[in-house]
């Protein structure tokens, strides 16, 4: 067998083997030791073995994952957060679908203070729908716009997936961040205004909610979230402005959580407990999985497959669209059975040398690639943030009309990703004026 | 095999909880450091070493297991599901072996690795301190090992048909391991 055979065998094992549901950290481990003990023998398959894991470890930019992952956490298990819908609420209730509108605007606020999309959801999905069901608005609407909602929480800085995907393409995290933040953004535009056009067509599954706020009532709802937004700008502002460095940001994030929630007497011991058990836990989970796949990108360059697919490409024309038409298919299908992060880390070593060759920009890259695996998190089978609404909103609500609720808002995603195709500046405008 | 369960239990248990210390101490001296730096433009010298060969190695290698106790690492259960439940029994059953095999192969060359830079002494300088930096690279071994000893656990209970893992609550709730936002 050639090189770039054993590198074409290994990719193909690597698949069935996690199709046969071998943990994805185990089958990354396993096919890049095997393939380069086949082609140069024992001593460099055991060397990669001796020296990545612990030096690949040993990185201040992943320390930055445990950082936003314990920020994001604390926000959610204590509560703090818990404001930010009832804010929005107040000021935007007479709107068409003005529940869902501000369930919108609750989750971009969420994911400010973490990187996670199922947080986002799950935040949002305890406190708006209930909400939205009790002012009988459509199952469908309430649940889908706050599943879609979540997946605002990866986009919109801090987003673990970004600092992944910064970290294995070596492009700037804060970069990656203020760009992800545009694209957040605008999905969160999108989202508004496919519910404003949703809820004046049909008002049926958006009954106008009566309430009436005083001024007074409006301004006290700001004051509650006034700590917790000036966190987020705290922590992102002193990023922007070169101040902090990812690792400094999320500590001093965290850092300030706990105190918030302290003051406001939400901090419990066991939410405490619980914020930095998920935080190692998921940690240890997501760099198990990196340190196989620096293995896996060391194995795919020494078999030469990446140069033998960057050519198979050029071959049948090297267009730009006919990569990223590619990556949409792969990342379509591997969307039906990993989540977004496993997907994204097991095929960076591959994708990201062919997209090199071509000539796409990492920056816009790794935004348009979390934009397309966010998708993921709502649409079926594995469709991660409906399954957490599911399991929270419960009582009589079927997995099927949260799917239905979705498909309204995989469009507007669809929208919000030909944009970003077809105006890169929408990602690369704001990261260019940072250096 | 119960009071097997319980002993490496209580290891993965203290490993997880020397994880949760480093989450912390790194959240509190990130902090301070940045915190002075600000106020006394007087930053903790070290602090970008010893939170890359410190805490971030302790955080990745020694919780391995623990997320294994909690069936958290990650994996592709869509295609799998559909095999009746005798055949998923044996599929995990032998992955089990294959997981063991990869673990105890990643110990032994991490502890190769960590033998090494003990005997070399290895350290990093920043502004003219230095960090000695070969005890935490003994973290990649412990953590694999631990992580192997459960494979083989599970494999043993396995093969002889023990329900040991299925039974009962497991330890690891003393941290609050069951209310996460993923569970």
């Amino acid at each position: 067998m050639s090189e770039v055979e054993i590198g074409l065998a290994g990719i193909v094992i690597l698949l069935i083997m996690i199709g046969l549901r071998v943990p994805i950290a185990i089958a990354l481990f396993t096919v890049p030791f095997v393939g380069i003990y086949a082609m140069f023998g024992w001593r460099p398959a055991l060397g990669a073995l001796k020296i990545i894991p612990f030096n690949f470890a040993a990185s201040w930019e992943l320390s930055s994952v445990p950082m936003f992952l314990l920020m994001g956490y604390l926000a959610y298990h204590t509560g703090i957060t818990a404001g930010l819908f009832a804010a929005a609420r107040v000021w935007l209730s007479r709107l068409p679908g003005g529940l869902a509108v501000a369930s919108i605007f609750g989750a971009s606020g969420f994911a400010a203070v973490t990187g996670s999309s199922v947080a986002t959801a799950a935040a949002m999905g305890r406190i708006a729908v209930p909400e939205m069901l009790r002012h009988g608005y459509d199952p469908r609407l309430a649940t889908g716009t706050v599943a879609a909602a979540g997946t605002i929480g990866a986009l919109i800085p801090p987003s673990i997936l970004l600092i992944l995907y910064g970290v294995i393409a070596e492009v700037p995290i804060n970069q990656l961040f203020i760009g992800g933040a545009g694209v957040g953004l605008l999905s969160a535009l999108a989202y508004i205004v496919l519910v404003l056009l949703w809820a004046s067509a049909k008002p049926g599954v958006a009954p106008r909610a009566d309430d009436k706020f005083t001024v007074a009532e409006r301004f006290r709802s700001l004051r509650m979230v006034s700590p917790v937004l000036l966190l987020a700008v705290l922590v992102f502002g002193g990023l922007f402005a070169g101040l902090f460095t990812p690792t400094e940001a999320g500590a001093v994030g965290a850092s300030l959580c706990a105190l918030i929630a302290a003051a406001q007497r939400r901090l419990t011991w066991r939410s405490f407990r619980v914020s930095i058990t998920e935080a190692f836990t998921t940690t240890s989970a997501l760099l198990f999985i990196v340190i196989g796949a620096n293995l896996l990108a060391r194995f795919v360059a020494l078999s030469g497959v990446d140069a033998y697919i960057s050519d198979l490409i050029a071959s049948v024309g090297s267009s730009t669209y006919l990569f990223l038409a590619g990556v949409v298919l792969i990342y379509i299908i591997l969307g039906m059975f990993l989540e977004p992060t496993g997907a994204m880390i097991i095929t960076l070593p591959i994708v990201l040398p062919v997209a090199g060759s071509l000539g796409v920009n990492e920056l816009w890259f790794g935004i348009f690639l979390a934009k397309l695996l966010e998708v993921g998190m709502i649409t079926p089978p594995i469709g991660l943030n409906v399954f957490v609404l599911n399991g929270i909103v419960g009582r009589g609500i079927t997995l099927g009309q949260i799917f239905r609720g979705t498909t309204y808002f995989i469009a507007a995603d669809i929208v919000v990703l030909l944009l970003i195709i077809a105006v890169p500046a929408i990602v690369l405008f704001l990261p260019g004026l940072m250096i | 095999m119960k009071p097997v369960l319980n002993i490496i239990d209580r290891v993965i248990l203290a490993l997880g909880f020397l994880a949760a210390c480093a989450v912390v101490l790194m959240m509190l001296h990130v902090t301070l450091d940045v915190v002075l730096d600000i106020l006394f433009n007087q930053p903790l010298p070290g602090t970008l070493i010893i939170v890359s060969n410190y805490y971030m190695p302790l955080v990745t290698f020694l919780p391995l297991a623990f997320v294994e106790r909690l069936e958290n690492h990650v994996s592709a259960d869509v295609l799998t599901q559909f095999l009746p439940d005798r055949g998923q029994t044996h599929l995990f059953g032998w992955t089990f072996l294959l997981c063991f095999t990869v673990c105890a192969l990643l110990t032994y060359a991490t502890w190769l690795e960590a033998v090494d830079k003990f005997h070399i002494g290895a350290f990093k300088m920043e502004r003219g301190m230095k960090v000695p930096t070969w005890p935490i690279r003994f973290a990649a071994p412990i953590g694999y090992g631990i992580l192997t000893l459960l494979f083989l656990f599970k494999f043993v209970a396995y093969t002889i048909r023990s329900n040991v893992l299925r039974e009962g609550q497991n330890t690891l709730g003393i941290l609050g391991a069951n209310d996460g936002v993923n569970e």
